[in-house]
């Protein structure tokens, strides 16, 4: 149990300049197959990406980076009804296995950031997994991270106090997304 | 991401389920000697004639339904061959448990219409045997797709309890309806003639109901909307936009037009007319007209509870629906 690790995210909405490179390099190197999209970008207080909020003379264009949130409650492991959800305990990545999935859609609903995506292709869901297997089991970072221009992500170990991730999000300068569902998101937003 | 599909799956399954038990409770509810005499003889006599026309059209009618509806559930699914993990290695989810209900409804609305067609020999003990299992399983697919919709969080629309009796309700109506279309069409509108006139008064009292947990509903997503005061996080804006769509814009005329006056104020009035067969103004219409009238309402009903259906399914939004695929 003390090697369990607990990965996540913090993304500085500060940093991120919207260009989506990380929306591309996850699309490109994960090979997320048809339409589905497991990372994107949208409007930071807005409806419309790239349309700024405010008033002349201050005018705000500023983005939220969204993927799956890694959440320690997921809604869609529970609500999965093949068990095709699932979170891992030694990691707290959660992923689905593509062999168990009826693709019935509903974890995309019940998810508050509706992180997973139709693989149209297979006709499975697909989402997000950190790029656990392509990069982490390199002691590598995930493809958006490694590829964001603006250093605008952070990741790491949540239970390694010592980790970037754990102190921006101690010093409280880092909270989640839409708490209010009670998900208990791994991912952070400054 | 829910298709028509979907909706058509939570309509032919809310009123499958309801007419089979309408089937289910009428049975239960006739008269012991009555029932005993024609399950004789493996129904055979003249005077079982009536009562497996009127059953057997029921069960037929609520597991044809059912059948078309699990047919649309699965179509829907990217992976229908998996669809055996769901049953036999299932989560505990409400879709699970109703992906059974569904096959144990669907197996006694058979075994009923097996009996009821005179295929089958039952006591009336097995009768009143497949009578509450029938009635068991179907409550439970009546009460599933609504709790499911309901334990989201993520879409405001659709998280409250008032989502879950009002889809009952509808079933409820909407099998009723069913019922009545599926008696007057197998020709027992005469031998059942008091029967159906209840059942129109019941219809009326689950449209006054359904009328009233719909505002409730609705008052119930205002509220999470943030009332008055307006929405003050994304899920709020989410549940504001679902109420604006659904009263004034892109589904304000299916709503107001299609389930509120076509759907229930129509078949309301209509079923006043029909539970009262004593009344001047329907004996002066004719038995031929009473038909149609009763048909006319029935499909008003059915017509109200699939475009509620619809609504539910079109109007919903999540907080992150950009990210929905």
């Amino acid at each position: 149990m003390a090697d369990n690790k607990h990965y996540a995210m913090v993304i500085d909405t500060d940093h991120c300049v919207g260009c989506q490179t990380c929306t591309v390099s996850c699309k490109i190197s994960n090979e997320v197959p048809g339409t589905a999209r497991w990372n994107r970008v949208e409007s930071l207080d807005g409806d419309v990406l790239y349309q700024p909020t405010g008033t002349f003379p201050a005018p705000v264009l500023a983005f939220r980076p969204m993927l799956c949130n890694h959440c320690e409650d997921p809604a869609c492991v529970a609500h999965c009804p093949s068990g095709a959800m699932q979170k891992d305990e030694q990691t707290s990545i959660v992923s689905v296995d593509k062999e168990r999935c009826i693709g019935c859609g509903y974890c995309g609903w019940t998810c508050p950031y509706g992180a997973p995506s139709m693989d149209d292709v297979n006709h499975v869901m697909s989402k997000c997994d950190f790029c656990a297997s392509t990069r982490l089991s390199r002691d590598a970072e995930p493809f958006c991270v490694a590829s964001c221009p603006a250093n605008a992500r952070i990741f790491g170990d949540l239970n390694d106090p010592e980790s970037e991730v754990s102190k921006l999000v101690q010093k409280e300068k880092a909270s989640a997304y839409q708490p209010e569902h009670g998900t208990h998101p791994s991912v952070y937003y400054i | 991401m829910f298709s028509d599909l979907i909706v058509a799956y939570l309509f032919l399954g809310g009123a499958g389920a309801g007419c089979c038990l309408v089937a289910s409770v009428l049975a239960l509810f006739a008269d012991a000697g009555a029932l005993d005499a024609v399950l004789a003889n493996r129904m055979r006599s003249a005077a079982a004639r009536p009562w497996r026309r009127f059953f057997a059209a029921l069960y037929a009618v609520a597991l044809g339904a059912l059948l078309v509806g699990a047919i649309c559930l699965m179509a829907d699914l990217g992976r229908p061959d998996r669809l055996l993990l769901v049953l036999f290695q299932p989560a505990p989810t409400y879709l699970s448990f109703g992906a059974w209900a569904i096959v144990v409804c669907v197996a006694v609305a058979a075994s009923g219409l097996a009996i009821w067609m005179g295929a089958l020999a039952a006591s009336r003990r097995i009768v009143v045997l497949v009578s509450v299992v029938a009635a068991v399983a179907s409550a439970a697919v009546i009460a599933y797709t609504g709790l499911m919709l309901s334990d989201m969080p993520a879409v405001p629309l659709w998280h409250t309890p008032w989502l879950v009796l009002l889809f009952a309700l509808s079933a409820l109506s909407c099998g009723i309806a069913l019922a009545l279309c599926a008696a007057l069409i197998a020709g027992s509108g005469d031998a059942f003639a008091s029967t159906l006139a209840r059942l129109a008064k019941a219809d009326a009292v689950l449209i006054v109901l359904e009328a009233v947990v719909g505002v409730f509903c609705l008052l119930s997503v205002w509220q999470a909307a943030g009332g008055l005061a307006g929405p003050t996080d994304p899920t709020g804006e989410a549940a504001r936009a679902s109420l604006e769509g659904l009263l004034l814009g892109p589904q304000a005329v299916l709503f107001w037009a299609g389930f509120a006056l076509v759907g229930l104020a129509v078949p309301f009035a209509q079923d006043i007319v029909l539970g009262r067969p004593a009344s001047g103004a329907l004996a002066r219409i004719g038995r031929a007209n009473r038909a149609l009238l009763m048909l006319g309402t029935a499909a008003c009903v059915l017509f109200g509870g699939f475009v509620l259906r619809a609504l539910v399914v079109h109007a919903a939004l999540q907080p992150a629906t950009s990210l929905i695929t």
